[in-house]
């Protein structure tokens, strides 16, 4: 559809669709003078709050090329700070403003810009969005450790009670005071913006990656100052939401900020007038919703997602991408392409250890097996779209609901499964449909927009996981599976079959036209590529792959609820994926059983609550794992094992004398399982001891950290080449002469 | 027959007119070089005849068939390859793989087409044999381009748009290229190339345009151009700028 139908199109619809609602759900307040006055006095504060979150958004992005996922994490924990210096120590309020605002936020800022952002400048988008992700979930760890999560944090605004009356209703001094923040920050930063030397600097090179690169290393002065007012802003943002979600919550807080994100994609992600603009027409439906309409039944969730909605609605309307051409800096690792013999064997052993393991661990573990499982189907379809295609997409567990869901109201057997499939990829197209005219990174967007939406309304409707209901047991051709070791070897047997699917496909035409399209849009397009046919047959294939996934847990369970497709764990298990190797077809199953294995952890040997902050803190922990080795673990290992043969040999080694000595003085399974992968480690660090492996130069291949001047000096052999390349036409007029 | 036809076409971006009103015709068969200094519009005016570039006025079209409002890949789909000054390989494909995919994509509006076969023999005629199997990031930007010009012969174009295809290549292999590209255009295609190497532009090509701050200077056959005044002061007054 051309861009100005669409532009025309998507806003009468959207309006059309608010109109209908409007008249459905009309609450009988009249429209006066006094409630049109109240409506804008209601949306003003809203909207502060998401143009404060959005700046930050804003200023971290065009400044260094980072979006900040982590951003509302990073104003939860100081408002966490900030109620425990006021509430819970007793200070005085303008104090414990100033030292989570003015001393906490900015030192947080700098600190985690030197430590991870800076490191991430050139790695690529994925990996990039991913180091966020796991900021994000490491200060919701932290947070859970320090602030047990089930007591209540009671916080009063700010400015004590009273405020302005308008027309009726009471503007409490704290929305005064979020108003006039919001006003403050937009005029101090534009003041900065353009009148200072630091400020210029700052502003929007992102759009242009050639200029960007041209740029080298941005003076750590500039993106320091990025990342504090980033950090503030959501200090800003998390202290004056705070109050306003009555008590305190740290996923509330957290995933505020992607109400901010249309508003910030409103601009474009770069133009602070334009993302007030839209904070302002965002808060106005908010405020409209409320004041006029009375959400009822299955449209009383519709009033939290409809900024995320909104997400969408920009996203139609904004004007095609023009094709890029010559990225300077490789944005992608090279993955070894499996042949199909490797993941023959490889899914061979797969269901013989699921065997072995169904027969021999505790049912308590075997259920773990089964949820690892089942965690690496929906990832193994998250592997074209992130491994291959590049593309950034942070909502597996919204896929697998959908995957769930289906499998479950059709009786949850095999023929419902591959139902499920054809519904999840439908889904998985649609959701796509809006960004994949864009940048990668609004799909990164919208896709975390839609798990919120799949979580917190299309999951709620009456129709979809609200029926109570169990599932038949599983049956194939009269087998009975529903014990946990049938099932746990039906479900793997099921990976071995879609694992080998999937390296057929990246072997095929298609998993060659998936790459070239990744590696270069333009030349994709210019022997006769469809990128917008190609990119939504990658997501075809991961809404099936993740559908099938999704079934399979409403199966193993039997029952199917919208509880089991979190957000924030949809994300971590993303972010374990990337650890393990987001382009292998192995990563996703390891990266499942790093989640089983954790969880066995922190329940069989640790107490109380830090049981959910170690499953937060694995993924976090995953992070420093990823910014030193970024193609992620099994290719690392998988590349050294070709170079140091005997460095697997050792490590198989050290498994086997583990597994037999646990047997022979019969150490109990699980505890078995956990030395075996220790001696398998000591194993290999021995080795490494005795013949140190020059690792470095194995992950030479990889060259995306490879920068002329910056990493490695330009010589005159690159000058001259460069000459070449850019045709400087040395000695022409000779030439011309000559002839 | 006409094969391309580029109308009254102007590309602006922002208030710099790089491509201004220029009008060309590249009958069926024929070899055209385009040379102009640096900054000139060349490049802007292959972007605007594949499809990468919206002009803001003209047309284009191709075999008489208008194709301005088509988006790349259907114009590819029609008979048009292109390559890139700026390299555009699919760096984490093999060489191999870089002209399968090529080939494969022309297998889908032409079912005649073997793809297998395709690759194979270009890799064996532009002598990327050894490195078949090599993936293309890891290879020097000479061996880059002959990969463009292998995956853009892949597609069996009617229209070859070559941009500055000889930079990076050893004087041999330019010569073998030009070579082929006559041989080629003796067969019916119609290339355009966009060339510094004045010597090899003057002996392979047919006819010859100069563009010069996005206007099209003159245009003929490569005798005509030499005698041209204005290309004359175009590149022997900087020649002279140089050399003092
Ligand atoms: N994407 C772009 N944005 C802005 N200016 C551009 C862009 N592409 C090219 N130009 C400008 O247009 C002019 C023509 O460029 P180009 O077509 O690359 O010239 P040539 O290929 O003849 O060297 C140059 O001045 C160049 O700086
Ligand atoms: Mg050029």
């Amino acid at each position: 559809m051309p861009l100005v139908t669409r532009r025309v199109a998507v806003p009468v619809l959207s309006v059309a669709l608010l109109v209908y609602l409007a008249s459905n759900a009309w609450a009988g307040e009249p429209v006066t003078v006094d409630s049109l006055v109240q409506l804008v006095a209601f949306a003003l504060p809203i909207a502060g709050l998401y143009a404060i979150s959005a700046t930050g958004l804003v200023v971290v992005y065009s400044a260094t090329g980072i979006f900040n996922v982590a951003q509302g994490a990073i104003g939860m924990v100081c408002a966490f700070v900030y109620w425990e210096l006021s509430v819970n120590r007793g200070l005085p309020v303008p104090l414990a403003l100033i030292l989570v605002v003015g001393v906490f936020a900015p030192l947080f800022a700098v600190v985690l810009n030197r430590v991870l952002m800076q490191r991430l400048r050139n790695a690529p988008l994925i990996t990039q969005l991913l180091g966020t992700v796991g900021v994000m979930a490491l200060l919701l760890g932290v947070a859970a450790l320090i602030w047990d999560p089930t007591a209540s944090y009671p916080i009063d605004g700010l400015g004590g009670s009273g405020g302005i009356h308008i027309s009726g209703v009471l503007l409490s001094w704290h929305r005064v005071i979020t108003i006039v923040t919001a006003v403050v920050i937009a005029v101090a930063l534009r003041f900065v913006l353009t009148s200072t030397r630091l400020g210029v600097s700052m502003r929007a090179v992102v759009d242009n990656e050639d200029l960007a690169s041209l740029h080298g290393i941005r003076p750590q002065r500039v993106s320091d100052t990025a990342w504090i007012i980033g950090s503030v802003c959501a200090a800003l943002a998390g202290i004056l939401i705070a109050p306003e979600v009555g008590n305190m919550s740290a996923e509330t807080l957290t995933f505020f900020v992607i109400n901010a994100f249309a508003a910030a994609v409103f601009g474009r992600l770069k133009s602070l007038p334009m993302t007030y603009v839209g904070a302002v027409v965002l808060g106005l439906i908010v405020s409209f919703t409320s004041t006029f309409l009375d959400l009822e039944g299955r449209w009383t969730p519709l009033a939290g997602v409809l900024p995320a909605l909104a997400l969408f609605v920009v996203l139609l309307v904004a004007p095609q991408q023009s094709i890029r051409l010559g990225r300077p800096v490789r944005r992608y690792h090279i993955e070894t392409v499996p042949t199909m013999r490797s993941v023959l064997t490889g899914s061979a052993v797969l269901v013989i250890l699921s065997v072995v393991a169904g027969l021999t661990f505790s049912p308590v573990n075997v259920t773990r097996m089964i949820s690892a499982v089942t965690v690496g189907l929906i990832l193994l379809g998250m592997v074209p779209l992130l491994g291959w295609a590049g593309m950034p997409f942070f909502a597996p567990y919204a896929l697998a609901g959908v995957g769930a869901w289906v499998t479950w109201s059709l009786g949850g057997s095999i023929l419902a499964l591959l139902a499920a499939a054809a519904a999840s990829a439908v889904a998985g197209v649609v959701v796509a449909l809006p960004a994949l005219r864009l940048r990668e990174l609004y799909l990164a967007l919208s896709s975390i927009a839609f798990a919120l939406i799949a979580v917190s309304f299309l999951f709620v409707q009456p129709e979809v996981f609200e029926i109570p209901r169990q599932l038949d047991r599983l049956t194939i051709a009269g087998f009975d599976l529903s014990s946990g070791t049938r099932f746990l070897v039906y479900a793997c047997v099921l990976y071995a079959i879609l694992a080998v699917l999937l390296v057929a496909v990246r072997r095929s035409q298609y998993g060659r036209r998936i790459i070239a399209l990744r590696d270069s849009e333009a030349a994709a397009a210019c022997i006769g590529i469809s990128a917008a046919s190609t990119k939504a047959l990658v997501f075809a294939l991961a809404g099936a792959v993740a559908g099938i996934g999704g079934g399979v847990l409403a199966q193993g369970q039997r029952f199917a609820s919208s509880e089991q497709f979190p957000m924030v764990a949809g994300l971590a298990i993303i972010l374990s994926l990337t650890v393990m190797g987001i382009g292998t077809v192995s990563g996703p199953v390891a990266a499942g059983l790093l989640g089983a294995l954790l969880t066995a952890l922190a329940h069989d040997w640790a107490p109380g609550h830090i049981t959910d902050a170690l499953e937060l803190f694995g993924p976090a922990l995953a992070v420093l794992a990823l910014s030193s080795q970024p193609r992620g673990q099994i290719p690392e290992v998988a590349a050294r094992a070709r170079e140091h043969p005997w460095r697997a040999v050792a490590t198989v080694v050290g498994l086997a004398v583990t597994i037999v000595g646990c047997r022979l003085m019969s150490v109990p399974g699980e505890i078995g399982f956990v030395l075996a992968v220790t001696g398998a480690l000591v194993a290999r660090m021995l080795y490494d001891l005795v013949r140190p492996s020059p690792a470095a130069s194995a992950t030479a291949g990889d060259a995306t950290d490879i920068r002329l001047g910056v990493s490695r000096p330009i010589t005159s052999a690159h000058v001259r080449e460069w000459d070449r390349a850019l045709g400087v036409p040395a000695g022409v007029g000779r030439e011309v002469v000559a002839s | 027959m006409t094969m391309l036809e580029i109308r009254k076409v102007s590309v602006r971006f922002g208030g710099l007119t790089a491509v201004d009103d220029v009008s060309l015709a590249v009958p069926e068969g024929t070899i055209m070089g385009i040379i102009g200094p640096n900054g000139a519009g060349k490049t802007t005016l292959f972007n605007v005849v594949a499809g990468i570039l919206r002009p803001r006025t003209g047309s284009v079209l191709l075999g008489g068939e208008d194709i301005t409002r088509l988006p790349a890949h259907r114009r590819a789909r029609r008979g048009l390859a292109r390559t890139f000054q700026r390299l555009e390989v699919f760096g984490t494909l093999s060489v191999r793989e870089n002209l399968l995919v090529a080939a494969e994509s022309r297998r889908r509006w032409d079912r005649s087409t073997q793809p297998a076969f395709v690759a194979d023999e270009l890799c064996a005629e532009l002598g990327l044999g050894e490195v078949a199997e090599s993936l293309v990031d890891t290879l020097p930007t000479g061996t880059q381009r002959l990969v463009e010009l292998g995956r853009a012969l892949a597609l069996r174009p009617r229209l070859l748009l070559l941009d500055e295809a000889s930079s990076g290549l050893t004087e041999l292999e330019t010569i073998q290229v030009g070579e082929r590209l006559q041989r080629l255009a003796g067969q019916g295609l119609t290339v355009v190339l966009v060339e510094h190497d004045m010597p090899f532009v003057l002996s392979t090509c047919g006819r010859v345009a100069m563009l010069d701050h996005g206007v099209l200077v003159t245009e003929g056959t490569p005798d005509e151009v030499r005698n041209n005044p204005v290309v004359q002061e175009a590149y022997l007054g900087r020649n002279r700028e140089a050399a003092a």
